[in-house]
């Protein structure tokens, strides 16, 4: 299968699926949600493909081998998925979630808004991230999302449940520019700039090699050079799933990247570290990793 | 006036970015910056290029829609910089 294609951020499910669950939310709630993600998922996971998709990581991370272990990995991996998405309806549809962040992770959060050299902040595609990035109003100053999003894409976005205007603006990374002045411009003004730094976006070569669960995983290196040109600090953030409607904050300890040129192997450690965070967060919450595509295998692909 | 700028621009991108062998005595006004033809630079060439202009000229590209229209071609960007330099 072409990995590429696989990595697209399409949604699995159809228009009328979404339109479905939007629908039992609005009737009964989240819990009624939830209760049919159960048989939804169970289908799902019948599918080889479906299991494909997240095999090297359950294989990688939680041991899957076997048909069985990896029917229950998928299954708790894509019924944890669903919840979040769930959620992140929920949150557009009803207006409630709750937020879980310690008065020390806000502090750390608004002394590094505070510099004023606007911050970047890192996260994957795990957890929730897509409902906490409408929960950051308390840090007081306007954030910027890179976010491809795929015209095939049937999700909404949180605000556009009611019509409303999304807390942050959308960057576009599609293009030659890749969405670089609007960040760069907003990190003058000092303020906030959220990416994925999981998924290599564009071009191929603009990636590094890290080590991540036993094996070599590409990311992206633009944002520690963008860290090193603006000063900005660099602060590694997850939002992992807690339970019903609740969204955790994990904030890892900023990078201050200094200035090593253009030669992308200069950042490498930075960006292993974000990895290295990564792989905490994978330790701690192994059903919260959502890169349905095998990033292992395309780098053996890539380098034979 | 402008080849002049063209050639100033030429010369800061050769010293800081890299181009890959590309030969930028090839190019002239007409050739595109960023993309696949022209001089090819890519969206992590955008920071560099985007620090370089800051820098030299005191000019700030501050959205796509801005630099898509100014960094279409060698010619585009020096009739900018001539227009907005502030060094």
């Amino acid at each position: 299968m072409n990995t590429r294609e696989e990595n697209t951020g399409k949604s699995i499910a159809s228009r009328f699926k979404h339109q479905f669950v939007y629908a039992l939310i609005a009737l009964g709630g989240r819990g009624l949600a939830y209760l049919f993600l159960y048989p939804l998922v169970f289908c799902y996971c019948l599918y080889p493909s479906v299991r494909a998709k997240s095999r090297a990581y359950l294989t990688r991370r939680l041991g899957a081998h076997g048909p069985w272990e990896l029917f229950k990995h998928t299954f708790r991996l894509n019924l944890t998925f669903g919840r979040c998405l769930v959620d992140r309806a929920a949150l557009g549809i009803t207006g409630k979630a709750e937020f879980i962040s310690s008065p020390q992770m806000r502090q750390k959060c608004e002394e590094l808004v505070a510099q004023g050299k606007g911050v970047i902040m890192l996260t994957a595609h795990v957890g929730c991230w897509q409902s906490a990035v409408n929960c950051m109003q308390f840090l007081h100053k306007p954030m910027h999302v890179l976010y491809y999003r795929n015209p095939k894409d049937n999700d909404k976005l949180v605000a556009e449940h009611k019509g409303g205007e999304t807390p942050f603006t959308l960057i576009n990374p599609a293009g030659p520019l890749g969405g670089v002045p609007e960040m760069m411009s907003a990190l003058r003004r000092g303020e906030i700039v959220c990416a994925m730094a999981d998924r290599v976006f564009g071009n191929p070569q603009n990636a590094l090699e890290t080590s991540f669960l036993g094996g070599i995983w590409r990311v992206p290196y633009s944002f520690y050079r963008l860290a090193a040109v603006t000063q900005a600090p660099i602060v590694i953030a997850f939002f992992p799933w807690e339970g019903r409607g609740k969204l955790g904050s994990w904030v890892f300890e900023p990078i201050y990247v200094p200035d090593a040129g253009p030669q992308k192997q200069h950042y490498q450690p930075q960006a292993q570290q974000f990895m290295d965070a990564l792989t905490q967060f994978c330790i701690k919450y192994p059903y919260q990793f959502f890169n349905y595509f095998d990033g292992w295998k395309e780098y053996e692909t890539r380098n034979n | 006036m402008k080849q002049e700028t063209i050639n100033e621009v030429k010369e800061l991108i050769a010293q800081n970015i890299d181009l890959g062998g590309n030969d930028l005595s090839q190019f002239g006004a007409e050739d595109a910056i960023f993309g696949d033809t022209g001089l090819c630079l890519d969206s992590l060439d955008a920071v560099e290029l985007i620090m370089l202009l800051q820098k030299k000229y005191g000019i700030l590209i501050e959205n796509m829609q801005q630099g898509r229209e100014v960094f279409k071609t060698l010619g585009t960007l020096a009739d900018y910089i001539e227009q907005n330099r502030k060094k």
